[in-house]
């Protein structure tokens, strides 16, 4: 029997909207909205302050999260507010050039209006396709899909996102008072839609009078009803889901305090100082050096409670996506470096590792719209389990101990380079360098192997294979390879010294692919990466310079070698 | 001859080769992820993972260990931690290799209320039947080739052919699309099909444009009803009323259409709303181009073609879309030895008859290979959790019993990452089929792995051995460097 759910084409047509009240000109207030930012609300399956619903609505739609200045708070607000204005702003980007191609938009920019995309017919069709195929069962290894689409679906979702922003319904506010299974458990900001008088007091009245004060531009009384809103539906959030309220009052303050920004700048801070140390005298321990080193131990511990605060909001430890990854990853890149310092007391380490751990958290950091910092329940076959965990956990540290291998032999490499390619004269300096990378890289192999092993046994436990050729896997195992490759190698002296080096180097980008790579080339299909915004370019940069750093090494090794020869 | 004996065996025992080896192995891997990112899971499984290639290289790598290993003999307490990564390696890859050869990873459907035991596989097979001669053989998948290797499909092509029932098949496309496609029956054509009376039509009018058309054809329960969810549509075999049909309560539908074909060539109709049911009937030869009001919504029915008697002539061609995991299944034309021009063209979970020079009916199934278990998994409730105010699922699980014979065991819940363990077998959440208002339908993997303990015990193996190498390493560095 053949099923098509028709009835649905349609249902996204109507861009008709009923709208909350609006007047005055579109302007950004320059408020604080610390108050209204610590407010619960339901979004994406979980209790949230609305600080971070803000974020991420402003992050979703328009790429970034300040879009043009706008603090999140103020952009939502400004959209529910005042939609016939937003409407026709371009805030949505769309960059693949056959999503564009297939919704027969203008080819030559990236930013559209929702109104264009609203009355486009196209986006309609294919909006009301996705409809009907909603919730689709989810094989495990079989979640890939394809770009184009995948790129499309998040367009009609942009879409859908605004103008559930733009009606309230997106907004999930009212924690009703007494939840049954049937009723909803939080009530929209459409409430506010009907005439219906408010009780005084009440959460819906509340709301009314702060968008009152909002449109007015009173900062004051719009103060003093965040205040007055935070006490009444926190209280009824709290009655609800005892517990919540800590999280969403630590989820408000993380997002002010933003410890992994500290976290860089101060890696960053202890790195320079690190160089500047290791410049002037690279063998003694002056104050310079130990400034360096406390600042450097400063930032780990803000990283540590950085994640330690994000696992006590997620109520997971922090695993489950890219974003949070790169923070685990500058965590045990400092980690390494320290824990090698304390066996091998050489300045280049706790230099490398702060500068590499600044740069590696500072990426993460940077690009919100393609490490998605939002904190997300999981899909059901990442709940709640210890493999899981100790096994994403235990791979991606043994990336860090690979980029404490990389940092080393760039360190080294450049050695070579200074000395004009040559080994004479700068053989011990090498050798110990070497000898710090060879640690590293052992750490790296142990862990990897022992991570990516668990990872089998999590598969066999809760899927029933081990092994199953998947592209996540197989780039784990193609690291480890390479890794044993250059292990293996130096045991049968294919492996030189200034080979050692580079090669640790090198073989750090089958970690690159292994861990972003992944998922957002191969996951995107190998085709299309040249649209697809997803940092591509940034990789490639960084691959690019690699390979000429260490090319230009290599062309000096080889005019010493010649030199010699001759 | 003993030299070269000793040249193999000096490459055997030589740490290059593992070099070597490893070196390839990666590179292999890292071609076969680009293919399954271009292409398919499957296509990667075809051209390196599932390869004799493939198994040769893991095979060279076991047994260079092996070598490497057994000509460090006499072992001295030094290479303790090597052997033990080693043998570690040498047991991952033959329990590997027992999982591979003996192992059994199917999926299991069930739904609630029913009991379950056939395993299925992810190969298909076609299976002929006449009474009770039954035949089946396995129908191998083979990717899509690039354009560029075209000139390589002549070499590659199966030659699969039903000894019992003097047909082959003849055609295979990787990623086929129905052509669907139903012609007037020619009494005078010999070859042998099934005759059933067929309708082509298209919606006009009503809320939506609809530029689709349909077709509907008595001969197969599949393609004799189309369903919208508000609104069906059925075509009945001729001869059978469908006033019986149409007086059924409607439910919660908007409509029912029934086309009750005449033995005279004209066509009865009857619309079911909630008003009621109102006939129609249309007279011989005008039928074509008739245009009916079907009172719902202002929506029209026109009817574009009418077969009172005619045959399924439906093909497969290759998709459009040949690339990606959601590309569409595979189709094959199985074809008469005696006779070419008899032939049909089934896709995934098609059946189809054909008949033989004798006329006799050979019913084909082309399908996914199946066991059967020697007990069954009886659904009592399937359930989804999700995530609060959002369609997000945040657990499912299924509520099951064993039955075996007449004997039903106690209610087991299986749930992601804790599995039911009965008869050797394991039982695995692993999907299911969603439903309206809920999904009934449970998919688990089941799997069966002899494999298993040597693979756990090589990866502890492994790690502890690594773990000791590289400690061992320090410390004999740390002594080296103290004397």
């Amino acid at each position: 029997m053949r099923v098509l759910g028709f009835l649905l084409i349609g249902l996204f047509s109507s861009t008709a909207t009923q709208a909350l009240p609006e007047f005055g000109v579109v302007e950004k207030r320059d408020w604080s909205f610390e108050v209204i930012g610590a407010v619960p609300v339901q979004g994406g399956g979980r209790v949230k302050p609305l600080d971070s619903f803000a974020r991420e609505a402003a992050v979703f739609v328009t790429g970034r999260t300040t879009y043009e200045g706008w603090h999140p708070i103020d952009l939502v607000l400004s959209f529910v507010t005042n939609p016939d204005y937003w409407r026709d702003q371009r805030i949505i980007k769309v960059r693949h050039k056959d999503v564009k191609k297939q919704l027969l938009l203008d080819g030559d920019r990236i930013d559209y209006s929702p109104q264009e995309l609203f009355s486009n017919s196209v986006v309609g069709q294919y909006a009301s396709e996705m409809m009907t195929g909603e919730t689709q069962a989810v094989v495990p290894g079989e979640m890939k899909q394809n770009p184009r689409e995948n790129d499309l679906k998040q367009l009609i979702q942009k879409i859908f996102v605004f103008r559930q922003i733009i009606t309230g319904e997106a907004w999930l506010v009212f924690p009703s008072s007494n939840p049954s299974e049937t009723a909803e458990v939080w009530g929209s900001l459409e409430r506010l839609k009907t005439n219906e008088p408010q009780e005084i007091g009440s959460p819906e009245a509340l709301y009314k009078q702060l968008i009152t004060a909002y449109l007015k531009k009173d900062e004051a009384s719009f103060n003093k009803v965040s205040l007055e809103i935070a006490e009444s539906v926190g209280a009824r959030a709290e009655s609800q889901q005892p517990g919540v309220m800590g999280k969403v009052k630590a989820e408000a303050f993380y997002n002010r305090f933003k410890p992994y920004q500290w976290t860089w700048i101060l890696y960053l801070i202890a790195g320079l100082l690190l160089l500047a140390a290791f410049v002037w005298k690279p063998e003694e321990m002056t104050k310079l050096a130990w400034a360096g080193l406390t600042i450097l131990i400063l930032g780990f511990c803000m990283n540590i409670a950085g994640m330690a605060v994000r696992t006590y909001i997620a109520g997971r430890p922090p695993v489950s996506n890219m974003y949070e990854s790169v923070v685990w990853v500058g965590f045990g890149t400092v980690f390494f470096g320290l824990i090698i310092y304390a066996f091998k007391r050489n300045l280049v380490l706790p230099m490398t590792v702060a500068l590499l751990a600044s740069l590696t958290l500072l990426v993460g950091d940077s690009a919100p719209a393609v490490m998605d910092p939002s904190i997300q329940p999981l899909v059901p076959v990442l709940r709640s389990n210890l493999w899981l965990t100790v096994h994403v956990l235990t791979i991606t540290i043994s990336y860090s101990a690979f980029a404490v291998a990389f940092g080393l032999g760039v360190v080294t490499v450049f050695y070579f380079i200074k000395n004009n390619g040559a080994l004479s004269g700068i053989r011990k300096q090498v050798d110990s360098m070497n000898d710090l990378i060879y640690r590293a890289i052992q750490i790296g192999v142990v862990l990897l192997a022992a991570g990516t092993i668990l990872g089998g046994v999590w598969a066999d436990y809760s899927w029933g294979r081990f092994w199953g050729w998947d592209p996540k896997e197989v780039w784990a195992l193609i690291a480890l390879l390479a890794y044993l490759a250059v292990l293996h190698g130096r045991l049968t002296g294919w492996v030189g010294t200034f080979n050692f080096s580079v090669l640790a180097v090198v073989s750090f980008l089958t970690v690159i692919m292994a861990w972003y790579g992944v998922n957002f080339i191969l996951g995107a299909g190998l085709h299309t990466y040249g649209f697809s915004a997803g940092g591509f370019s940034t990789v490639c940069a960084f691959v690019g310079a690699v390979t000429l750093y260490v090319g230009y090494a290599y062309l000096l090794v080889l005019r010493q070698r010649d030199k010699k020869s001759n | 001859m003993k030299k070269f004996f000793k040249l193999v065996y000096q490459i055997l025992i030589s740490l290059k080769l593992a070099v070597v080896v490893i070196l390839t192995l990666a590179a292999v891997q890292a071609v076969a992820t680009v293919i399954e990112s271009v292409y398919s899971t499957k296509a990667a499984h075809y051209w390196v993972y599932g390869t004799v290639f493939f198994d040769g290289l893991l095979f060279l790598l076991g047994l260079n260990i092996f070598f490497v290993a057994t000509s460090r003999y006499p072992w001295k307490r030094r290479h303790g931690p090597f052997l033990m990564a080693h043998v570690g390696i040498l047991s991952l890859l033959f329990g590997s290799v027992l999982t591979q050869k003996t192992g059994v990873d199917g999926n299991l459907i069930a739904s609630e209320g029913e009991t379950a035991s056939r395993i299925q596989f992810d190969s298909t097979v076609l299976s002929a039947s006449k009474g009770h001669l039954v035949e089946t053989v396995p129908i191998k998948w083979q990717a899509p080739l690039p354009s560029w290797m075209e000139w390589f499909a002549p070499l590659r092509k199966q030659r699969i052919r039903l000894k019992e029932f003097d047909l082959e098949v003849t055609d295979f496309i990787p990623h086929a699309e129905p052509i669907h496609d139903f012609e007037k029956w020619n009494p005078d054509s010999k070859t042998q099909r099934k005759v059933a009376p067929a309708v082509r039509f298209k919606l006009k009018g009503g809320p939506l444009p609809f530029s689709k058309k349909f077709w509907l054809w008595a001969g197969v329960a599949e393609w004799a009803s189309l369903d919208f969810g508000p609104a069906r549509f059925d075509m009945l075999p001729k001869g059978v009323p469908a006033r019986q049909y149409a007086e059924l309560p409607l439910t919660d539908r908007m409509g029912r259409f029934f086309f009750e074909p005449l033995a005279d060539g004209g066509l009865k109709y009857y619309i079911v709303s909630k008003k009621g049911v109102r006939p129609g009937e249309v007279k011989p030869g005008k039928v074509k181009g008739t245009t009916i009001d079907l009172g719902w919504m202002g929506m029209q029915l026109e009817v574009l073609e009418f077969f009172p008697d005619s045959v399924n002539v439906s093909q497969y061609e290759p998709a459009r879309n040949q690339k990606g995991n959601d590309a569409p299944p595979s189709a094959i034309r199985v074809a008469s030895l005696s006779d070419p021009k008899n032939f049909i063209w089934l896709g995934a979970n098609d059946r189809g008859e054909i008949r033989n020079e004798s006329g006799e009916k050979i019913k084909l199934l082309y399908g996914f290979r199946q066991i059967a278990l020697p007990f069954g998994i009886k659904l009592e409730k399937f359930q989804i959790d999700h995530y609060q105010g959002t369609k997000n699922p945040a657990e499912y699980s299924s509520k099951v019993r064993v039955s075996t014979g007449e004997k039903l065991s106690d209610e087991t819940l299986i749930s992601m990452n804790e599995p039911l363990h009965h008869g050797g077998f394991t039982f695995y959440q692993a999907s299911y089929i969603p439903g309206n208002p809920r999904p009934t339908t449970s998919v688990f993997t089941v799997n069966k792995d002899p494999g298993r303990e040597l693979k756990y015990f090589g990866s502890l193996l492994i790690v502890f051995g690594a773990i000791w190498l590289f400690a061992s390493k320090y410390i004999k560095n740390k002594k080296k460097r103290t004397q």
